[in-house]
C-alpha cells in the first residue's frame, strides 16, 4: 500500500474520530482529508508530477501533516528538513534535490532566499504564517481556503516517497530516498509490535522531519489512532501533564529525553493509560532503565534499533528488558540481520562485527549520490536483493539478540586498544548528578588517542572532576578511564535530540 | 527593572549560546522551540541562565512554553515574577 492510501482508509473507516490534536486546534479524520485533499489538488492542478520533490521545512504543525499527506497524495516526494537547518546546509540539499515546490515557515523567508544559489533554480515556495508577498511565494492558508480537490495520483509501491536528509559525520549531507513499501513495511511490523489500535493516542515530540517523529505519524494514522502533536521537549513538565491529562497510550523518546524524565519529581505520579515508551536513535543508556521502570512500572519499554538508510531492524520484546537491557532485541519481521568482520566473514555469536542487512526496508539509494551509495549498499544473492552495512557494531549473544557496542566511526584507538566511548558513557550514567555524557577521542602523541569526556551535569549538582575520575576507576579497565573530563553546559545535538559524535 | 533590559539581555543570550552570535536578532514573538533556535536541553539551559541571572526560582509548573517559548512571553513572565518578589 502507498503511504498516502493510511489516511483515506482512516477517513473512511473512522470519519469523525480526532485524529490529530496540535495545541488548540483538533482535526478529525474527515476535516484533515479534506485539507489534504484541497492541497494534494493545488499541487496537481499546478502540474505537478510522480517523483517531484517537494521540500518540507516546517515545526512540527497541523501544517506539516497536510503538506506531508498532501504531496504523497499528489504523487509527490518529500523531502524532510528540519526547521532550524544552517543556511550553507539547506543549499547544499536544495542543490542535490532540486525541489519543485519547497513549504516553509514565513519568519524563514530571509534565510531561504540566501540559501538558494546563485545560478541554480529555485524552487516555488509556499509559507505558512504571516503573510508575504505574491511575489515570492504563496501563502499555505490561503491554498487550503481556496483549492479543489483534483484526482488521484498514479504512484506505486516502489516509487520514491520520501527524501531524508541524514547529518552525515563527515561532510557533505546525504539524502536517503525511500519508497512507499519501505515504510510500508515498517509501519506494519511497528504497529504489530507495538499492539496499536484505534483506540491509542500517541504523543509525539520528536520532529516529523526524521524518520523516527514521522513513523509516529504513521503508524498512528495508519491504525485509526489519535495522534498528539508536541512543538518538541522542551518543557517537561508540560508533557507530563499531557500525558496524564490526555490519556496518553505511547510516546516515543531517545536518551536525551529520558535523562530528562529520570530527573524529574514523579514519585508521586502514575500513568495508569501509558501502555509503552520506545528508545531508538541512540543506545539507552543501561542505568536509565531501573529509573524508568520505577516511574513508569506498568508501561512497557521497547529498545530498538534503526537507521534513516532501513528505517528499524530490530525491538527487544519489552519482557525480556530486566534481563536483557543491554540489548536492542533480535531482527523485526522481513528483516535478515547479521554480523561481519572486516574482511567480510559473517560472524558467530560472541564476536563484535558490523551490521548488515537485507530486507524490503533497505533504501534505495542516497540521492543523486551514486559514491556513497555504493559505499553502503552491495548485491545480495537473489535477484534485486540489495545488502546494506549500517556502520553500527554489534555483539549477538547466543540466543540471537544483538547488543550495541558502537559506531564503527566512534571507537576510539588509544593505547593499542580499540575503545567503545559507549561503555565509558554507560558508566558515567550511572551516576546520578549526569544529566548527558560524550566521550570522544583526543589527538594525542603518546597514546594515539585521549579519551575525554564531556559531562552536562543536572541543575544544582556539585560533582567534582575527581569523583568523577574515582567513580571510573571502580567500574572501568585502567585503559578506558578518560584522561580528561571536562564539564560543559550543553553538548550539541542533531534535529532529533541526538548527541553528536564528532568534535 | 525595565522590560527592554530584560528582553536584551534574554535576546542576547540566545543568540550568543545557540546561534553563536550575540549580534543576530531574533523575532521577539517566534516560537524559539518550533523555529530550531533551541532544544529540550537549551530550554533547561535557558532556565538556569534566567534564574541565576535574576535570582528567582521557577516553581516547576512554571516551566511552560506559555512562559518560556518567546522573547516577548520570557520578557512578559520575568518582569511579572521580579514584581512579585
Amino acid at each position: 500500500m502507498t503511504i498516502d492510501k493510511y489516511l483515506d482508509e482512516s477517513v473512511f473507516a473512522y470519519p469523525d474520530k480526532n485524529a490529530l490534536v496540535c495545541g488548540s486546534k483538533t482535526f478529525t479524520y474527515k476535516s484533515i482529508g479534506i485539507l489534504v485533499e484541497r492541497f494534494a489538488g493545488f499541487l496537481l492542478t499546478a502540474g505537478i508530477n510522480a517523483g517531484d520533490r517537494v521540500a518540507i521545512s516546517l515545526d512540527n504543525s497541523p501544517e506539516a501533516v497536510i503538506s506531508i499527506f498532501g504531496v504523497l497524495k499528489a504523487g509527490g516526494t518529500i523531502v524532510l528538513i528540519p526547521p532550524g537547518t544552517t543556511s550553507e546546509r539547506m543549499s547544499y540539499i536544495l542543490d542535490n534535490c532540486e525541489p519543485r515546490y519547497m513549504i516553509a515557515q514565513s519568519i524563514k523567508l530571509e534565510q531561504l532566499l540566501e540559501s538558494v544559489k546563485k545560478g541554480s533554480k529555485s524552487p516555488a515556495f509556499i509559507f505558512t504564517g504571516s503573510n508575504v508577498p505574491r511575489t515570492v511565494g504563496f501563502n499555505f492558508d490561503d491554498i487550503l481556503q481556496t483549492a479543489n480537490s483534483s484526482g488521484n495520483n498514479t504512484i506505486k509501491d516502489d516509487d520514491v516517497a520520501a527524501i531524508v536528509y541524514t547529518s552525515g559525520s563527515t561532510g557533505k549531507p546525504k539524502g536517503v530516498v525511500l519508497t512507499h513499501r519501505n515504510f510500508d513495511i515498517v509501519t506494519d511490523s511497528v504497529g504489530e509490535y507495538l499492539a496499536h489500535t484505534p483506540n491509542d493516542i500517541i504523543l509525539n515530540f520528536l520532529p516529523l522531519s526524521i524518520t523516527y517523529g514521522l513513523l509516529q505519524l504513521l503508524v498512528t494514522f495508519r491504525t485509526g489512532g489519535r495522534l498528539i502533536l508536541e512543538k518538541g521537549f522542551g518543557y517537561p513538565y508540560e508533557i507530563i501533564k499531557k500525558i496524564k491529562e490526555d490519556n496518553i497510550t505511547g510516546f516515543a523518546g531517545v536518551p536525551t529525553v529520558y535523562s530528562i524524565i529520570t530527573h524529574l519529581n514523579l514519585e508521586k505520579e502514575t500513568f495508569p493509560h501509558l501502555r509503552y515508551i520506545t528508545n531508538a536513535a541512540a543506545a539507552m543508556p543501561h542505568s536509565f532503565i531501573p529509573r524508568l521502570r520505577k516511574i513508569f512500572p506498568d508501561t512497557k519499554i521497547f529498545l530498538m534499533h534503526g537507521l534513516t538508510e532501513c528505517l528499524r531492524t530490530t525491538y527487544l520484546p519489552p519482557e525480556e528488558i530486566d534481563t536483557r537491557y543491554t540489548s536492542v532485541g533480535k531482527g523485526m519481521k522481513h528483516v535478515q540481520l547479521w554480523l561481519e568482520d572486516a574482511n567480510g566473514k559473517r560472524l558467530p555469536s560472541g564476536e563484535v562485527g558490523e551490521m548488515f542487512v537485507s530486507g524490503p526496508n533497505i533504501m534505495k539509494g542516497y540521492w543523486n549520490d551514486p559514491e556513497s551509495t555504493s559505499k553502503v549498499l552491495r548485491d545480495g544473492k537473489f535477484s534485486g536483493e540489495k545488502i546494506l552495512r549500517t556502520g553500527d557494531l554489534f555483539m549477538m549473544d547466543d540466543d540471537g539478540y544483538f547488543h550495541f557496542v558502537g559506531r564503527t566511526d566512534d571507537i576510539i584507538k588509544s593505547r593499542g586498544k580499540k575503545i567503545s566511548p559507549l561503555e565509558i558513557e554507560n558508566v558515567i550514567y550511572l551516576l546520578d548528578d549526569v544529566l548527558e555524557v560524550r566521550v570522544v577521542g583526543v589527538p594525542d602523541t603518546l597514546l594515539g588517542n585521549a579519551i575525554k569526556a564531556e559531562i552536562v551535569l543536572k541543575k544544582n549538582a556539585e560533582l567534582t572532576v575527581e569523583q568523577v575520575k574515582v567513580h571510573c576507576k571502580k567500574h572501568l579497565e585502567d585503559f578506558q578511564i578518560p584522561q580528561m573530563i571536562e564539564f560543559v553546559s550543553a553538548l550539541p545535538k542533531s534535529a532529533g535530540g541526538k548527541i553528536k559524535r564528532m568534535l | 527593572m525595565v522590560d527592554d533590559e530584560i528582553r536584551n539581555n534574554v535576546s542576547q543570550f540566545i543568540s550568543k549560546t545557540f546561534l553563536f552570535d550575540p549580534n543576530k536578532k531574533i523575532d521577539e514573538e517566534i516560537s524559539l522551540l518550533g523555529t530550531g533556535v533551541i532544544d529540550s536541553t537549551g530550554v533547561l539551559e535557558l532556565i538556569s541562565y534566567l534564574e541565576s541571572k535574576y535570582q528567582i526560582k521557577f516553581e516547576d509548573e512554571e516551566l511552560i512554553g506559555e512562559n518560556f517559548d518567546s522573547i516577548e512571553k520570557i520578557t512578559g513572565f520575568i518582569s511579572k515574577k521580579l514584581l512579585n518578589i
